[in-house]
């Protein structure tokens, strides 16, 4: 077929498309659509008996601003690259990366404070993360595809980082160990090693 | 790209998104000529070329509900070309490893297409006949495909059985031959 034959072919079959929505709009769809997920998710595995005590102290709430932080900038930026040709602010690019540092870095000075290097193996909290950042993972990746990302990899790090982030969220309120090593190694990296995953999932989940 | 053409294309894009045919039509034939003059500089063979742009006019076509109003036309574009261009090119530097071998597909990428004033003498037309004869059943075929019938690389292995990737080759190295035969040599090209 050449050129002109499949031009004709496209313009005969189009019909009035409905515009994607602005950035905003869809962060906020999908905010409200993943909270109420994980909600569900952590009334149902059963939160920590001690959280009543915990939420207020000011260690937890810098965690879990620090993590919703890291959620919604890499959302933000996941959607923003599902679309051809992103606006090319530094916001968008630096922000996740930005988030994902400060995250490090406070449990990092936490852990030399403390003392404490080592700590023993909890394979559930990893289970935890990847089990309740599913679903704001997927719900993500269905939003960015509805786009048309030019840069898979990084939309699709950037989806897994935010969703797994909401999935770190849950688990805060789950997991009783507050050690900042055990939050270090046990919830921060399997965090990012799930966004390496996703480095590969975009590659072949959102393909258009 | 001046802006007053940066306008134009932006409104008739609008336009196409609430369904104006016509505009749409005009719209793509308008941007498959800029897609060509901006894939041509990244690939240098006319036919995959071909293949390059019209990939780029079907991503516009089905990224179409994506276009913002508010932006520019041309970057929108411009990014999904690019994105084309690079997996295209990447496809081929995976096909090449594993189906080309020895040839040096980077030197034949680079070679443009003959043009000769002689074309339609007599003397010329024998000689063709001759180069034409020496191709193997396949490559005549597949250029005869491509040339007189105007298929696309697609069409041609799907009726032929055969790989995209191995159409390519076969009719790049009848071109090779080609051009062997009427003395021009790939170097002349670069």
């Amino acid at each position: 077929m050449n050129t002109n034959d499949l031009i004709q072919k496209l313009s005969q079959d189009i019909a009035p498309v409905q515009r994607l929505a602005s950035t905003p709009k869809r962060l906020g769809f999908w905010l409200a659509i993943a909270f109420l997920v994980l909600v569900l998710e952590v009334t149902l595995f059963g939160p920590r008996e001690d959280l009543g005590q915990r939420a207020f102290t000011a260690q937890f709430a810098t965690e879990v601003l620090s993590v919703l932080f890291v959620a919604l900038v890499s959302a933000y930026g996941a959607l923003v690259l599902s679309i051809p040709a992103p606006e090319k602010k530094a916001v968008t690019r630096w922000l996740p990366i930005a988030g994902v540092t400060l995250w490090f870095a406070f449990l990092a000075i936490r852990v030399v404070d403390s003392g404490i290097f080592a700590t023993e193996c909890a394979f559930s909290c990893a289970r935890d993360i990847v089990i309740l950042g599913f679903a704001p993972s997927l719900i993500l990746y269905l939003l960015v595809r509805k786009g048309a990302p030019v840069f898979p990899r990084i939309t699709g790090a950037l989806a897994i980082l935010a969703g797994a982030s909401l999935g770190c969220l849950g688990t805060l309120f789950l997991c009783h160990n507050d050690e900042a090593i055990h939050l270090l190694l046990w919830h921060l990296m399997p965090v990012l090693a799930l966004s390496l995953v996703g480095t590969l999932g975009g590659r072949a989940l959102l393909k258009w | 790209m001046s802006s007053s053409t940066e306008e134009r294309l932006s409104q008739m894009m609008v336009q196409s998104q609430l369904g104006d045919r016509c505009v749409y039509e005009a719209l793509l034939s308008e941007a498959s000529l800029l897609l060509k003059r901006f894939v041509r500089k990244r690939v240098f063979d006319p036919i995959l070329l071909e293949d390059v742009v019209q990939e780029v006019l079907i991503s516009l076509h089905k990224a179409r509900h994506t276009y913002d109003p508010t932006r520019k036309f041309l970057p929108w574009m411009y990014a999904m070309a690019a994105f084309r261009v690079t997996d295209f090119l990447r496809k081929l530097g995976r096909t090449r490893t594993r189906e080309i071998g020895d040839l040096d597909f980077d030197k034949i990428m680079s070679i443009e297409p003959v043009s000769d004033p002689r074309i339609g003498s007599e003397q010329y037309s024998e000689k063709m006949n001759e180069a034409l004869t020496a191709l193997s059943p396949k490559q005549k075929k597949i250029i005869e495909l491509l040339k007189v019938d105007e298929l696309s690389i697609k069409e041609i292995a799907n009726r032929l059985g055969m790989s995209e990737s191995a159409v390519k080759v076969t009719a790049h190295r009848g071109y090779k031959s080609l051009r062997q035969a009427f003395g021009v040599t790939d170097h002349e090209h670069e």
